[in-house]
């Protein structure tokens, strides 16, 4: 019995002010990932990662992401992490930094990444 | 342990915050730093090499930062942990000649720092202060690939006198080439020592360059440091660093006494008072003041 396994990375975005709200979406956030995977880890390390990473929860308002990486590739994805900046290839080449990803917890089960939000969220429920 | 001014255990550190600009924008990266959960900063100060070709000029070394006032968001944060934000002064010397060396000596005749980083440029200086100075730090620079070769019984001795082997990763966050030369230069590094010993700390310019504590552990794995090691870098090797520094500016002394805080029966905390503490000194009256060590 063959079972895909996966690791969920909680994130939050943090934002400068050239970055606008309404640009946050699933397809900005794993173009941003890719452009930095590629010039770190080249066409392997993109080619092997880009497709098995999709984003499975953005809450626009607390800033926070939930993303799913194939459980092989969650340490090379943690190190790409810290180096994304810039979200389109057209400013990449500036210094300009838009925003920065901080991981807040890794899990095995989407569930138990939930709650981790839950708990720790910054907005008084 | 209360009143000695050593970060307490557990916490994520910060060790190069450059401070050669206006208050203003070092205030603005500390409060991204406390946002990020950081508690311990040490604000930084360059010394670069001067080649100088006229006769010896007279030192002038910077004076330390004094400590940076945060701004509101920041002290709000710390109310809600009840935590503080330590901050640390530090200097970075630039070694590429020979006439450095005496910077060293300066900046550790006048005791005003409490961390002595040094960057070495050639093999010679690297050698020398991984076994002789009474340094803390020695930083791995990015710039240019490394020009010298670290050899294992260089780094070994390092090890074993306790100092600290520093990587930046804001240049590398910048810029592609300073991250292609860091990685193949702390590899090196990491070949002989293991991880062990390596401190991460970021030289952020402005604030969107600073990364979470647990982000700057993950950029260690690229430099082939073993996984459980990865946390050191920024909490467990950095106070070991600044306890180092510490050291230094106590004479010869190794022990620190001190009467520790009583609960009592009614839940109140009675203070170790500090009569005691000249009770005990008192007794030794007659053994000879504490000799200064001839610093170099």
């Amino acid at each position: 019995m063959v079972r895909l396994k996966h690791r969920y990375i909680a994130l939050e975005v943090v934002m400068s002010k050239a970055f606008l709200k309404r640009n946050m979406k699933p397809k900005v956030i794993t173009g941003a990932i890719r452009m930095h995977l590629n010039n770190l880890y080249g066409e392997l390390g993109s080619a092997s990662i880009y497709p098995n990473l999709s984003v499975r929860y953005l809450n626009a308002h607390t800033n926070t992401i939930i993303l799913r990486v194939r459980r092989r590739f969650a340490e090379i994805l943690l190190t790409v992490l810290p180096f994304v900046t810039a979200t389109e290839s057209t400013e990449f080449k500036n210094t300009d930094h838009k925003i920065f990803f901080r991981t807040l917890y890794v899990s095995g089960t989407i569930r138990s990444a939930q709650k981790f939000l839950i708990r720790n969220n910054p907005l008084v429920l | 342990m209360a009143n000695l001014p050593l970060p307490k255990h557990g916490k994520y550190f910060d060790l190069n915050v450059p401070s050669d600009e206006a208050v203003s924008t070092v205030s603005k990266r500390l409060t991204m730093l406390v946002y990020l959960g950081y508690e311990i900063v040490a604000l930084t100060k360059f010394l670069p090499t001067t080649t100088s070709s006229k006769g010896k000029k007279k030192l002038i070394i910077p004076d330390p930062p004094s400590k940076v006032q945060l701004e509101e968001t920041a002290e709000k944060i710390l109310k809600d942990k009840g935590a503080e934000l330590l901050q640390y002064t530090r200097i970075t010397i630039e070694l590429a000649e020979l006439d450095d060396v005496r910077k060293v000596r300066e900046v550790l005749n006048a005791g005003v720092y409490d961390l002595v980083a040094v960057l070495p440029r050639t093999e010679k200086l690297f050698h020398s202060c991984c076994t002789e100075y009474n340094i803390d730090i020695i930083c791995i620079d990015g710039s240019e690939p490394l020009p010298y070769i670290p050899r294992h019984n260089a780094i070994k001795s390092a090890i074993t006198r306790g100092l600290f082997f520093e990587v930046c990763y804001a240049p590398m966050i910048r810029n592609n080439t300073v991250r292609r030369h860091t990685i193949s230069n702390v590899q090196k590094f990491a070949e002989f020592s293991k991880g062990k010993n390596h401190i991460m700390s970021g030289a952020a310019q402005i604030p969107m360059e600073v990364r979470g504590p647990y982000d700057v552990a993950n950029i260690n794995t690229l430099f082939c440091v073993a996984k459980n090691i990865v946390t050191h870098t920024v909490s467990k090797n950095c106070r070991a660093a600044v306890v180092h520094g510490f050291s230094r500016k106590t004479a010869k002394c190794a022990i620190y006494v001190q009467k520790k805080d009583i609960v009592t029966e009614d839940r109140e905390i009675v203070k170790g008072k500090e009569n005691n503490m000249k009770k005990l000194f008192d007794n030794n009256q007659n053994s000879p003041p504490l000799k200064k060590k001839k610093v170099e």
